[in-house]
């Protein structure tokens, strides 16, 4: 055996690990008697990796992580045992993942490190179908024969579907693309939209992504990003080019608990964007992506 | 098994391996609000599956697999064309010394890396499967395994050590200045 191969195989084997009955490894460890070189190379890389390992494993836990898990799996429990479709057992039936267009699962445990209960729950729950209530009012125009808007801002504000319940694959014409910045790292994006025509008919106008971010008080708070190719929406004003605190939209709905649902609208790299979130948390979002707040 | 007995399990996997997975799951997301999410859903989905446990020996690999997996879900899908690639990196320094290596920094180099090496990479290094584990629980060929690994540690080796040595320059440039 070669060198680089002794040193390759040797590499991905922790000491005192290695199978005697495994051929390539035991020729690899009768190479080592024979080479110096590959000895000290192994060495130096088993020091290193101690290091690395210490250093990996070195995170600190948070307190009460223990208890707010055994809630949480109690509540779901409790939950699956009494038939009830929580998202969060939902979740736990879909091996973790996101359902298309469906609400991200709830958190089972609030920020502030006490477990989440269940009002909390169901008030979350009621704010997301809150929220898709009040996006059912948003309107949009297709595009013409020559090309033109298909949608007005104002038909989005008033029809995109903002409830988790309505579950609509995205089929459309264009591939949507998420916006950069803090969009990326700070708030949870459903991998996957949703779409809708607005109540137009035809192919859909808009990609919905449902997200969440941790407000400051620890809770989530829950939204809906809808994504559009900026020449199919006629805002009739210029947008800004970036989530911005001063071009807040108050669209006439509101969440189920009565809170105004809030928007904010721009426009970037060919793309209108419109987000929804209850009004009282658009500053909080506009913190938590790091952009200006008017 | 009944209701309870999946109770006592749970608990059990809970009380034994949550600050494993909390580990993995902030190595792997870089964040420890997202750890947190990762390591509950993966818990929950691991009450809904405990059939598939086999095995309680290896209960850590399984959840760390769940982990990743429930990460990977919230990913956007085109997240990893935006990270580095494993190649071009500098060249490491001749003899590292044995300190404890900054967290951050070692963070920094893991969120460099595609998740298809970054994720064998922590698995190894928590000591909790063999590659030949991680090429199951991963559910990718053992070749690829050692191949992923063997380049992942070779880009962590390296880029540490690079950092490392810009960091000794600067401490003994500062401790020579007036």
């Amino acid at each position: 055996m070669d060198c680089r191969t002794a040193r390759d195989i040797l590499d991905v084997i922790r000491p005192g690990a290695v199978d005697p009955a495994d051929a390539e490894v035991s020729a690899a460890v009768a190479h080592l008697e024979d080479c110096d070189d590959c000895l000290l190379a192994l060495r130096a890389h088993q020091a290193l990796d101690r290091r690395i390992g210490r250093a990996i494993r070195d995170v600190p836990v948070p307190s009460g992580l223990r208890e707010r898990l055994h809630a949480a799996l109690a509540e779901s429990a409790a939950e699956c045992a009494g038939g009830s479709a929580e998202t969060v057992s939902t979740a736990a039936s879909n091996a973790g993942s996101i359902p298309v267009g469906a609400a991200i699962p709830a958190p089972s445990m609030d920020a502030s490190g006490r477990p989440r209960r269940r009002g909390r729950t169901r008030g979350v729950r009621l704010a997301a179908v809150a929220a898709a209530v009040v996006l059912l009012v948003t309107a949009v125009w297709f595009f013409n024969r020559e090309g033109g808007p298909r949608a007005t801002l104002a038909r989005v504000y008033a029809e995109a579907p903002l409830d988790p319940a309505v579950i609509e694959p995205f089929e459309g014409s264009f591939d949507p693309v998420l916006p950069s910045g803090g969009w990326m790292s700070r708030v949870v994006i459903a991998p996957k939209p949703t779409g809708s025509s607005l109540g137009l008919g035809g192919e859909h106008v808009v990609a919905l992504y449902r997200f969440r971010f941790r407000g400051r008080d620890g809770a989530a708070v829950y939204g809906v990003l809808a994504v559009a190719p900026a020449e199919s929406i006629d805002a009739s004003r210029v947008l800004p080019s970036s989530f911005e605190a001063a071009d807040a939209d108050y669209p006439d709905r509101r969440m189920a608990d009565g809170r105004p649902l809030g928007a904010r609208a721009w426009s970037s790299d060919g793309f209108v964007y419109i987000c929804f979130v209850p009004a009282d948390r658009l500053d909080e979002l506009g913190q938590l992506l790091d952009l200006p707040i008017g | 098994m009944d209701v309870a007995d999946r109770s006592r399990l749970m608990s059990a996997l809970v009380d034994r391996h949550y600050r494993l997975v909390y580990r993995f799951a902030f190595r792997l997301t870089g964040s420890a609000a997202d750890a947190e999410d990762v390591t509950q859903q993966a818990f929950l989905i691991a009450q809904s599956r405990l059939e598939q446990l086999r095995d309680e020996t290896r209960a850590g690999g399984w959840l760390c697999a769940i982990a990743r997996t429930t990460w990977l879900k919230t990913l956007r899908k085109h997240a990893g064309e935006l990270l580095a690639p494993l190649e071009g990196t500098d060249e490491p320094a001749e003899d590292p010394p044995d300190e404890p290596i900054d967290g951050e920094r070692l963070q920094a180099i893991l969120n460099e890396m595609p998740e298809e090496f970054r994720t064998p990479l922590i698995l190894f290094y928590f000591d909790e499967l063999t590659y030949k584990d991680i090429a199951e629980h991963l559910d990718i060929p053992l070749g690829t395994v050692m191949s992923r690994l063997a380049r992942a540690k070779d880009h962590l080796r390296r880029r540490l050590s690079a950092l490392e040595a810009v960091a000794g320059r600067r401490n003994r440039a500062s401790e020579d200045s007036p």
